[in-house]
This record gives structure tokens, sequence and C-alpha cells, in this order.
């Protein structure tokens, strides 16, 4: 009678796995990570939003451009204030405030991107000094970085992260939200989770990978 | 380059647990080496970059499965990936077997042949929860399905491997029942 691990076991002779004997050394994964960790700092993927819709982002040409960073309108104590916005909503995600010269640059099922107005880098795929709100990754484990920072009374997780600040809260509805903000926005979190409050997740939004 | 205390970590996980990743993505690939390769490869570097968080939360070696499950599943939804066949019996041994026979007969080529006739998603069933000994709930969260479907999965999984290898389908045995 063969004992199933026994059998799987047997799959891996000849060649076809490796001994479990053998050591492993870490340089190639090291230097694989490490690249992989440049390039998403460059694109402004990385932290708790580092899957989020890394698909479309690998594919488009890298630019560490961010824009003009004109004069923000309406500047208070805690940073860029939040007014309200009436504008057009992309597909997937609706926000009810945005900070004060910014504009929605677009978005798509899995992000929604906002710039301020006349940025250089109209790109939605680069996410560099931009404010972006995302499902949390598929891949995301555990409950994230950072302190307490509830959001209309729901839970949330507040961290800073690499000059970006990142807050994490479950939404009305039960579902996982990350936004991702730069720091030259000047907001507290309190500020961003204001801003958090106003965003709504509509059902055609998707959970990216990574 | 200085090493960080992330690269310390992360080199110290590396070490320990690299071969482990590789031989059970080796069973997930049916023995295709390089495809396991890849896919410890693209997970090492996922798990590098989520270092902190993941390292904070003590679940490292479940963000790595987590990854290399997900890029396999979507690697053979893909037709330039669709390298398995159902076939209908494990093919003929061709000159004498190799050393290291399991006691009924079988070797590590009809073993693997076998396991690359099941579904991605049977095949992933087994080794989660005979090879890397999940639980029912783990492996319904690693493989994003309900716990019911992971036992019928792993049910039909086992039926079909017996049909596979054994004549009269009585010589593969699991001692899990949950």
């Amino acid at each position: 009678m063969n004992d199933l691990k026994n059998v799987l076991e047997q799959a891996l002779a000849d060649g076809h796995g490796p001994d479990p004997a053998l050591g492993a050394e870490p340089g190639g994964d090291l230097a694989r990570g490490r690249r992989l960790l440049r390039r998403r700092r460059v694109l402004g993927l990385t932290g708790l939003a580092g899957g989020a819709a890394v698909v479309a982002a690998v594919a488009v040409p890298l630019s560490t451009g961010t824009g003009p960073g004109p004069a923000p309108a309406h500047q208070t104590a805690t940073g860029i204030a939040l007014v309200a916005y009436r504008g057009a909503q992309p597909a997937g995600y609706q926000v009810s405030q945005v900070p004060s010269g910014w504009v929605i640059q677009g978005g798509n099922a899995y992000a929604l991107v906002l710039a301020p107005q006349g940025d250089n880098n109209t790109s939605i795929n680069v996410f560099v000094g931009k404010l972006v709100v995302m499902l949390q990754s598929r891949d995301a484990t555990g409950p994230g970085p950072g302190k307490p920072q509830p959001v209309a009374g729901r839970p949330g997780r507040f961290a800073v992260q690499d000059g970006t600040e990142i807050l994490a809260y479950t939404d009305q509805k039960g579902a996982q939200v990350v936004i991702q903000a730069p720091t030259s926005l000047g907001w507290d979190a309190a500020r961003l989770a204001k801003f958090a409050a106003g965003v709504q997740v509509l059902h055609n939004a998707q959970q990216g990978r990574g | 380059m200085p090493r960080s205390p992330r690269d310390e970590e992360f080199s110290v996980f590396v070490r320990a647990r690299r071969v482990e990743l590789l031989r059970s993505a080796c069973l997930l690939t049916a023995g295709d080496t390089h495809r396991a390769e890849d896919l410890v490869q693209t997970a090492l570097a996922r798990l590098y970059v989520a270092w902190p968080r993941v390292r904070r939360s003590g679940t490292q070696a479940a963000y790595a499965w987590r990854i290399i499950v997900n890029a396999h599943l979507d690697e053979v939804r893909q037709p330039r990936w669709r390298r398995e066949r159902y076939v209908p019996d494990p093919p003929d041994g061709a000159g004498p077997p190799p050393p290291g026979d399991l006691p009924g007969g079988l070797d590590g080529g009809q073993i693997r042949t076998a396991l690359a006739a099941l579904p991605p998603r049977m095949r992933a069933a087994i080794v989660l929860r005979h090879w890397l000994d999940l639980s029912v709930e783990e492996t319904a969260s690693l493989l994003n399905c309900s716990e019911g479907t992971v036992k019928s999965q792993t049910a039909k999984a086992l039926a079909r491997l017996r049909e596979l290898l054994t004549a009269d389908g009585a010589g593969l045995t699991t001692e899990r029942s949950h």
C-alpha cells in the first residue's frame, strides 16, 4: 500500500525536485526582490498598495515625473483642504471630496487616481505623487502595518512608508479599501480618514494582485 | 551593496524555506522544474517587497504560498501554458524501470504523468492538503473557494489518481479523513 505522501515524494525523484538536504543561497532571490522593490518605488506601488493595478502599471514606460506641483488653492494647518466634488466619476469608485486644486485624473476597476490639476504625468498607471483609491490586493495578508485609524467609525490602519501615507480600512459594505496619498498633501491620518469617509466602492471595483 | 535588516531577515527565510517551497511547487507543476523555479522566484521577489508588513504578521510562508498557487492557476488558465492533458492510462514504461520504484511498481515518471492528468485546481488541492498538510479551511482560503469545494476536489483527485496509478484502485491510501 502506498501512502499518498510517499507517492508524491517519489514524483520528486530522478531530478524532478531539489534534494531536501541541499541548502539555498539567497543571492539571486535577494537581487530579484531588490529590483522589484526599486521598480515599484519608481511607480509608486510600494506598501499595501503594491499589488493593485500592477498588471496595468508594468505595461507602460517607467516615468518618475511627478507633475508641476501647482500651489494649492487652499492650504490649512493640516495640509491641502478638502472641497466637495460634483464632477464626473469613473467606473469602480466615487468620491464626494477632493483636495483643493486636485482633479480626478482617471480610473478603472482597479484604482481611482487623483492628481494636482495640470500634473505633467497623466498616466493613471503611475501613482507617484498622486492620491489613489483601490481595493486591497488579493494577495495581501494580515491586518497591515501602522496605527489604528477609524474611518467613519469602521476599523482602519494608517502608516507612512517611503514618503507615502497609506490608509487601509473596511468600508460600510465590508470591502477592504486602501488609499495611498503623497506626504506632499500635508495630511495627517484624520484628514486622510475624512477623505476616505467620502469614498464609495462600486460593485464593479476589483482587487489587484501581488 | 550594504545589507539592510530586511535583507538579513529575508535571506534567513530563503535559506530555511526555499527548497521546501521549490519541492512543493514541483508537485504543483507535475514535475516541471523550470515552471516551478519561475513560480518560486516570483513569489520570493514579491515577498521581499512585502516583507515589512508580512513579517509583522508572521505569515511569510503563507504569503509565498498564496502567490505560488495564484500564479500557477493564472498561468494554466492561459492557453500557452496548457501543457497538461488528460490521458486514459499512464504511458507504458520504456526499458528497465529506474531504481527507487515504489513497492507497487510505480516510478516517478508514472506519478508525474498521473499528476499532470489532474486539472490544475485538483492537483493544487492534493498538494496543499496532502503534501503541505494544510487544513480544509487553509486550503479553501488559498484556492479562493469554499471548504466544500476543497473536499470534493480532493476526493475526486484521489479517485482519479487511484484510477491512473493502480490497476484495481486499491493501492493508494491516505491517512487524512477530513
